[in-house]
């Protein structure tokens, strides 16, 4: 038989607080004990700990209740809808553009040079130079917050790239990227990628319902 | 503990039933509420990555199958939405340390609720080193002690093995202990 060390004991004491020791090892426990005074005070120690763990925990959040129903849910979840950007992406985007706004107002009011075009900020695409949609194409949704943006839906096709479906939608690498938060990897056909295209809006909102969006099978 | 007519209320929510959806989160919200605020230690986020929670799960209802309890595959989504909020909150962190460095600004964090409710020095010290525990260390223990969940259960929704989630609690405790040691009998 093994000798039942100090050590023995504290990890068996540590064992009963998240399981039943069997019989032989509850008794050589009991035993030790009763003799050691060092693992009786670990033993007390242990006790008072898990005793305060759940006095303080619960003392900490039980008075806390959820202020949301299944409606915030739901407009939750179309918000999200509109707004696929990442809170992350969507900071570095706002920070990033607020500073090449202010950027170029100061050159401009130190400099009073004109500018010549302004870096792909403002997209331009005119609203007749908007592909038309092929079948891989659907319009997901209008009327974003932003009246003059939309976004359309590209179904990437085998051998198709990054560059390719930003120049034919007139925006920039970048800004795709972003939006459909894309790594370096290469793109995978049948990915659909989120494209935001600024005209002005000539047809209402059509929400999806929000359950709808898990749906592999568009609804044309 | 599982309703013997959640699978019916799952099965409803799956048509997109309305009613069946609110039945849901009525059912769970507090659960899910809970979870996420004792992970994140912040009832408006709690409250944020608990909505987010469902939605995931919603949405994912499809791929959701029979074989674990609904409970369990629920705070199992809770949990990666609230690490993933974790994570963010690091980096927004770093973000406050460097604006913080460049331009000298004296920030204040403002002090928690519970910084007041804690009043004596021994829980004033286990919860600062409860908080200030790693995520793999803290989450069982959080489960344990808080949610009264069994090695089991908490094993299942952390996709860990039994004997890890054990270990971990073993060690979490011990750091723990440790940390009240010095205050062992200052306080009757």
């Amino acid at each position: 038989m093994t000798e039942f060390t100090h050590q023995t004991a504290r990890r068996l004491l540590q064992t009963t607080c998240d399981a039943a020791l069997n019989p032989q090892e509850k008794s050589l426990l009991t035993a030790h004990l009763a003799a050691c005074p060092d693992c009786e005070s670990y033993a007390r120690q242990l006790d008072a700990l898990e005793t305060s763990l759940r006095r303080l925990t619960r003392q900490q959040w039980d008075g806390h209740a959820p202020h949301f129903t299944a409606q915030s849910i739901r407009q939750r979840a179309a918000h999200r809808k509109i707004f696929p950007f990442q809170t992350g992406l969507a900071l570095k985007f706002t920070a990033v553009t607020t500073l090449a706004f202010l950027l170029v107002f100061a050159l401009h009011l130190g400099g009073g040079q004109p500018f010549g075009p302004l870096p792909a900020s403002v997209p331009a695409a005119p609203a007749t130079a908007r592909p038309t949609p092929t079948p891989a194409i659907r319009e997901t949704s209008t009327q974003v917050g932003q009246p003059n943006c939309q976004f359309l839906t590209h179904i990437v096709q085998e051998n198709e790239t990054l560059d390719g479906i930003a120049a034919r939608y007139g925006v920039s690498v970048t800004h795709l990227m972003e939006v459909n938060s894309l790594g370096t990897a290469p793109l995978a056909s049948g990915l659909a990628l989120s494209i935001p295209i600024c005209v002005t809006p000539t047809s209402t909102s059509t929400t999806t319902p929000w359950l709808g969006a898990a749906s592999p099978t568009p609804r044309d | 503990m599982e309703l013997d007519h959640t699978p019916q209320l799952i099965a409803a929510c799956r048509q997109g039933d309305e009613l069946a959806i609110e039945q849901l989160v009525r059912q769970y919200e507090t659960g899910v509420f809970r979870l996420a605020l004792s992970v994140l230690d912040d009832p408006v986020e709690a409250n944020e990555a608990a909505q987010d929670a469902f939605i995931s799960a919603l949405n994912a209802l499809e791929r959701y199958q029979d074989h674990s309890t609904f409970k369990a595959w629920l705070y199992t989504i809770t949990l990666n939405t609230c690490r993933s909020r974790l994570r963010k909150r690091k980096t927004v962190e770093k973000l406050r340390q460097t604006l913080i460095g460049i331009f000298r600004v004296q920030s204040q964090k403002p002090a928690s609720p519970e910084d007041a409710i804690i009043q004596n020095e021994k829980d004033a010290t286990l919860w600062k080193a409860i908080q200030s525990m790693d995520e793999k260390h803290r989450l069982p223990l959080v489960l344990r002690y808080y949610h009264d969940l069994p090695v089991a259960e908490i094993a299942h929704i952390l996709n860990i093995n039994e004997g890890t989630i054990h270990s971990r609690l073993h060690n979490g405790r011990e750091r723990l202990r440790l940390a009240l040691e010095p205050l062992t009998g200052v306080e009757k």
